[in-house]
Formats: C-alpha cells, structure tokens, sequence
C-alpha cells in the first residue's frame, strides 16, 4: 500500500469567472494530504475552489486543515470555497470540526460551478 | 488528725519564751493554718466579752467558742477564779471559716498557755484533758465519716470515670448515690442532645421499680426542681411537704396521685465542669422525715461531682466516636458494581476496642478496563486515624485518576502523607488489574502481602513487602503477577490475621487454608468471606478488619492487538484494522468514529513521537476501548482550535467523539485512550 492507492486528485480548470472542480477520491489523512496541498498550489490564488467529495470516503483533521488553508487562499482573493457531495463518513467529520459553519456545501459540484458562474 | 496536743503544748513554749505578744501572732498563723485564710486575731473589746464572761462563769466547761452575726469568733477560757481570757477572730475570708471543734482546740491552746507560768492548777488541767479527749472524739467521728464518705467517693467515682458507657455510667451513679444517701429510692434525670441538637432527658431509678415513675410526666421546672434543674444549689428537706416551695404548681399541687411517698428530700444538680452547663439532677427520696443529714448531702455533692465528670467524659467520648465513625462512613465508598469483577468488601470495626481505626479499601476504575484495587490502613484510632485516612484516600484516587503507574501513586502519596499532620505510619497496597495482559501490578507500601487464588484454587501469598510504609517510603517497587481470568485477589487488613495469643504465621496459614476450603470456587463469595472473617477472628477481633475480594468473572471481552510502526501509512492501516474488527465484532455502527479516533491517535503517535507501538481494540460491557501504545513520555495536550487554525485539530475529533479520553504512563513511553460507547 503507498499513499497513491489511497488517494486520487484530479483538478479540472474553468475560465470567466476562473473556477476549478478539485475530485478528491479516496481517503485523506495525514499520509495523503500532501497530495491535496500539491494540487491546490497549482491553481491561481483566485479560483474559485469547488471540492467535489462524492467519492472521499475519510477525511482527518490533516485533510480538513488543507481545507482551511486553500480556503484561506481564495478568501484573500476574493474566491469562494464550496464543499460538494460529501460522503457520510467526511460529514461526520465537517460537522464534528464545526467547519459547516465555514464552508457552504452543495450536494453535487455542477450545482456549485452554476452558482459560482451565475454570480 | 491535726496533732492538737501538740499544738497545745507549743503554745505554752511559746508563751513562756516570748510572751503575750508572740502568743497571739501564733495564734493568728495558726488559725490561718487551720481555717486556709487570713485572718485577724485580738483579744476582745469589754462590750463584746461581758455576757460571754457571764456564760463562762455558768459553764463548766473551761472554753468557749462563740460566733458573732458579723462571722466574727470569740474564742474564750477560765484562767482561775474570777479571771478569764477571750479573743476575737475576724476571718477574711468566707463567714465559714473553721469548725467549732477547731476553734475550740485553739481556745484550749490559747488557755493553756496564758495558766502557764502560773501555779499548777491541777481542776485547770483536769478540764483541759477533757477538752482534748472530747475535741479528739469529734475530730476523730467526724475523720472516721470522712474517709467513709472519701471511700465511697474515690471508689464510685472511679468506676464512673472508667465508664464510657453512658447507660451503664448513669445506672451506676444513681444506685452508689441512693444507697450512700440512705434513700429509699433515688432517681437521676440527664439531658442529652440527640443527633438534630435537640435535648432531651433522660432518667435512671434506683430502689423503685421503673413502673412506679412510668405514669408520670418528666419532672417540670417547679419551685422544688428549679434549683436543681437550674444548677443554683443542693435541696435538702427534712419534710418537703412543710417546706415553703412545695405544692405551688398546676395541676397536682404537689406530687402527682400516686407517686411513691416523699417527706425527705434531696436533691443535687450535675453540672459539666467544662461547660458548666447543667447535664442533669440526683432526687432522693424517704417516706420518713428528717433522713438526709449534712453527710448524705456531702455524700451527694461529691457523687454528683464525679458523675459530671464521668457524663462529660462520656458524652464527649460519645461524640468523638460518632464523629469517628461519621469520618469513616462518609469516606468509605459505597462500591458500584465492578465491571468484570465479582466483588466483596468487608470492613468490620473492631469488636473489642472502644474507636474506629484508619482501615479503607478502594476499587477504583481506571482507563481501557483497567481496575486499581486498594487496601490501607493507618496506624491508630479515633478522629486522628479516621481524617488521615480520608486524605490519603483521596490522594490515592486522585493519583488513580491521572492513571500514574502503581509505584508512582505510592511515591506521590508518602510524600503527601509525609506534609499531612499526624505521624501515624500508613500501610498500603495499590494493585491495577490490566485486562489485555490478564496481570496484576502492584506496589506495596508495607501492608501485609494481596493473596490470588487462581482459577484452579491455588493460593498463593505475595509477601514480600515492596515498600515502607507511606510517610516514610520515598521508592516503591512494583511486581507483576498473572492473574488469568477467573483469579481473585484477596487483599486485607492486619486485623484478620494478627490476633493477640496467635503467632502471624498462624494467621497467615489459617487465612490460606480458610481461602483455598472457602472461597476458591465458592458459588456465593460474600458468605464465604463472612465465613473466613469469623474464622480467622473468633468474632472477637481487636483490631479492625478490612478484607476486599475481587474475582475477575470472565466478561465477556473482545481484544485485538495491531502492532504499529513509524510509517505514515500507519493510520490508514489502523483504520482498515478498526473497521475490519468492529465488523466482526458486529459493531459496524462505530465504525466511522471509530475509524477517526484511530487515525487520529495513530497519526498523532507516528508524527509527534517517530515510535508508535501498537493499536489496541477492546470490546467490554458497552464501550469500545481504542489505546495506542507509543515510546514517548511526553503527554499529548488537547488545544481548542480557532475556526481558521489549520492544525490542533486531531485531539479534538478525538475529544468530541469518544466519552472520555486520556493518556497514561506505561515503562514503554505512554498510553492514550479513548473510549467510545456501544450504544
């Protein structure tokens, strides 16, 4: 087992207003992460950030503290973060965290990209 | 006896040797001597001594002793036909100064020496004798009465202060105060304060039957009882019925119809020579008149001392040894249930000694299904023992909680034990039942030896004392022992096995046969300890006893053990291990918390200590137990994370998701644990 069976991130990119669907597929902890973090730092500091999670199925609190920091990133450029299709396992983990209050979430990241466009 | 002749004869030396003069200064220090005050001696103006001249000359008797309304005396003699002495003596004290037959062995002194010099006066020395033969008798009735009356004081009053028992105590008093007095019957009525601080009275009879007072109302605050249920004075009547007080009172004017006939009367207050506070009043009573002279009442002053003294004594014992016994109660648990134990706790005060001793057990839940069993005693008895063994208790728990190793609660406890006041020594056995490993840890602060009877009824005795006892041990080794399920641990008390006449030995062997015949096995363990405590203590211990039992009963557990290494996939294996073992353990609703408390636990191990040892599941009476073992001492620290904090959120998850988490000290490194409930 190495952290690459454990996880799979795939970005894809739009333009006007810049946007990106982040598919995170798999597990994060601690171990992969770091997959998560080299992705994001591919993107421009003002894409809006669409985390599509349908298929994360664990997500620890190194995983969640990604989240915060690309968060962080985009807020300063006047980005938005959403939280799309999360697992049951990776809800648990948002709300125990308190991060719902954070994040706003959507069931699927098409519903997001459309808000993030209509805007 | 005072040696009057002797006195007599001094006063003439002096007389002869240093005149008048001399002669009344000694008189003077010896009336101070006698009488205990100082006082004024002078021969007596003319106005006074013309009519006690007149009752000399008509008496016969050659001295006289006469008492002024002013408390003043003249003492007086015949020195030869027509001559006469008198001198006056003007105590500054007390108007009661000396007793006549005092005063007149002093005027017979003073006689003897003013006719010295003069011709022999064969009538004057003739009366003399008489008066020291008859001073002598009084003196020597009088001495005979008070060393009657000093007996029967010492004796009761002995046996009353040795009394601790207050119905014994009282009953005692009243029957010595009714027989000395002569009574017919006598009654003591005492006040007690019950448990709300409330009085209330009480009384003792004697020489009536307790019927002949059962219709009657407790005795009211009449003009008869007010002195004496107010403490101002003795009462004594030759005929209550004729005296003044008497009969004044609604509704019976008297003695209720029917109460046991009364003309002598006597009657003492008990009052507490340390409050003052009146603990009750001695009535006695005669159906004849004039029965109680001055003796019986001094009989009964001086009984009614000493019964203040005992009552003091004993109520005072009687509140130490409740508040004792209080101390003791509040601070010995009431046991809960222990889970994965059959349990049995026994503490028997001692039966022979007077005061509860610093004997307590414990049991005490520790982490990951781990139980602390303890036994203590402190040396000692009474308040003292009880309250150092409430705070070294506490100490033990509180050491217990921060889950410290069974050496490290014994060492911070001798420390503290050695800042408490007191210097009793303090013997102790701190044990901690681990159920993965199925052993038994314990250090022992120099407390007799636990016993483990093990599943197939072996006994075996740990004696060897690890330890000193606390206060003065600063180390203590600790010893682990398998204690596969189905052992039982038996700790206790001195008390069990030390009785006096038996050799410890003894008792050590009569507890081994007792545990392997009784309790090994035994399908009902409290009976079986009950058994083995009468047993080994004849149901006459001298000390108090303590006896704990613990049967590890087989729960049901569910145990499962992944070892760990340094590798950041260490996590995501402990995960798949939770979930995989949960599903068999059929617990797959806690598979998703459970899953993040691994993770979180295991990551924490990997990143913060680079030595993560294993992952441990444990499954018992509703909880799921998750311990990841590493090689690091250092203690995690749970910190509340801002919204935005990208980190410090690992013991959080943890916090939120398990009932109760910690860490704890293992010779490794350290232990942290969660428990999780089953629902």
């Amino acid at each position: 087992m190495d952290r690459f069976e454990l996880v799979n991130v795939q970005v894809e990119q739009f333009a006007d207003p810049p946007a990106a669907i982040v598919r995170v597929k798999g597990e994060l902890d601690f171990a992969t992460t770091p997959c998560l973090v080299e992705a994001l730092a591919q993107l421009p500091a003002e894409t809006n950030l669409i985390f599509d999670f349908s298929e994360l199925h664990f997500c620890d609190s190194s995983g969640l503290g990604a989240l915060i920091a690309a968060y962080k990133t985009a807020t300063a450029a006047g980005a938005k973060t959403y939280l799309a299709g999360l697992t049951p396992t990776v809800l648990t983990a948002v709300k125990v965290t308190m991060l719902d209050e954070l994040f706003p979430m959507r069931d699927t990241a098409q519903a997001a990209l459309a808000e993030v466009s209509a805007a | 006896m005072r040696p009057w002749s002797a006195l007599v004869r001094a006063a003439g030396e002096v007389r002869a040797a240093h005149g008048e003069a001399e002669l009344m200064a000694c008189l003077q220090r010896w009336a101070g001597v006698i009488s205990g005050e100082q006082s004024q001696v002078g021969w007596l103006p003319t106005a006074q001594a013309e009519p006690l001249v007149r009752r000399l000359e008509a008496q016969e008797a050659p001295c006289l002793v006469d008492r002024a309304p002013d408390g003043s005396v003249a003492l007086g003699g015949r020195l030869g036909e027509g001559q006469h002495f008198l001198i006056g003596v003007q105590f500054s004290g007390t108007p009661k100064g000396m007793r006549d037959d005092e005063l007149l062995v002093l005027a017979a002194a003073a006689r003897v020496a003013l006719l010295r010099g003069d011709p022999p006066d064969a009538g004057a020395l003739h009366h003399l004798m008489a008066l020291l033969e008859q001073s002598a008798a009084v003196r020597a009735a009088t001495f005979e009465a008070d060393s009657r009356l000093v007996d029967t004081l010492r004796d009761v009053g002995q046996r009353l202060t040795a009394q601790l028992d207050l119905d014994l105590m009282v009953q005692d008093a009243t029957d010595a105060a009714t027989e000395a007095t002569g009574a017919q019957f006598g009654a003591f009525f005492y006040n007690l304060i019950d448990e709300y601080g409330e009085s209330y009275t009480l009384y003792t009879l004697s020489g009536a039957p307790r019927e002949a007072f059962a219709q009657f109302p407790m005795p009211r605050n009449t003009k008869v009882f007010a002195p004496t249920f107010n403490g101002e004075c003795t009462v004594r009547s030759d005929d209550i019925l004729a005296d003044p007080r008497y009969g004044h009172q609604e509704p019976h004017y008297g003695m209720p119809k029917g109460h046991l006939p009364v003309r002598s009367y006597l009657a003492v207050p008990v009052i507490s020579p340390t409050s003052k506070e009146v603990l009750g009043g001695f009535f006695f009573g005669h159906s004849a008149p004039a029965q109680f002279t001055g003796g019986h009442q001094r009989l009964a002053e001086g009984l009614a001392g000493h019964t203040a003294i005992a009552l003091d004594n004993a109520r005072l014992y009687a509140r130490e040894r409740s508040v004792a016994t209080d101390l003791q109660r509040q601070m010995l648990p009431t046991f809960q249930a222990t889970p994965g134990f059959r349990t049995v706790t026994r503490y028997l005060p001692a039966a022979t000694a007077s005061e509860v001793g610093g004997d307590w057990l414990d049991i005490i839940e520790l982490s990951s299904g781990r139980t602390a069993f303890v036994v203590g005693d402190v040396m000692g008895r009474g308040v003292p023992a009880a309250g150092t063994m409430g705070q070294i208790r506490t100490a033990i728990r509180a050491y217990a909680m921060l889950d410290l190793p069974p050496s490290e609660v014994l060492r911070h406890s001798s420390k503290l034990a050695g800042e408490m006041s007191g210097r009793q020594f303090i013997t102790c056995i701190y044990a901690v039942y681990d159920p993965i490993d199925q052993t038994l840890t314990y250090a022992n602060a120099g407390h007799p030896g636990p016993a483990v009877i093990a599943p197939d009824g072996e006994v075996s005795f740990y004696e060897d004392r690890l330890g000193m006892p606390l206060r003065l041990g600063e180390s203590f080794l600790e010893r682990v022992i398998d204690f596969p399920q189905g052992s039982a641990l038996v700790l206790y008390t001195d008390g069990l096995v030390e009785r006096r006449g038996r050799p410890l030995l003894d008792g050590l062997a009569d507890l081994r046969l007792a545990l392997a015949n009784l309790v090994a096995g035994a399908e009902d363990p409290d009976a079986a300890c009950d058994e083995v405590i009468k047993r080994l203590t004849g149901g006459a211990h001298d000390d108090d006893v303590a006896l704990l039992f613990a049967r590890e009963s087989g729960e049901a557990r569910e145990v499962a053990v992944m070892p760990l290494t340094a590798n950041p996939l260490a996590a995501a294996a402990g995960r798949r291990f939770a979930v995989d073992t949960l599903a068999k353990w059929k617990l797959t609703a806690l598979q998703t918390n459970a899953s993040m408390v691994v993770t979180e636990l295991v990551s924490n191990a990997v990143r913060h200590t680079g030595a993560p040892l294993a992952l441990r599941l444990q499954h018992r009476a509703h909880r799921l137990i998750v311990e990841v073992a590493d090689g690091d001492e250092r203690q995690p620290r749970q910190l509340r994370p801002a919204l935005l904090d990208e980190g410090h959120r690992g013991l959080f998850i943890v916090n939120k998701l398990s009932q109760r988490w910690g860490t704890r000290p293992t010779a490794e490194g350290k232990v942290v644990w969660a428990e999780l409930a089953t629902g």
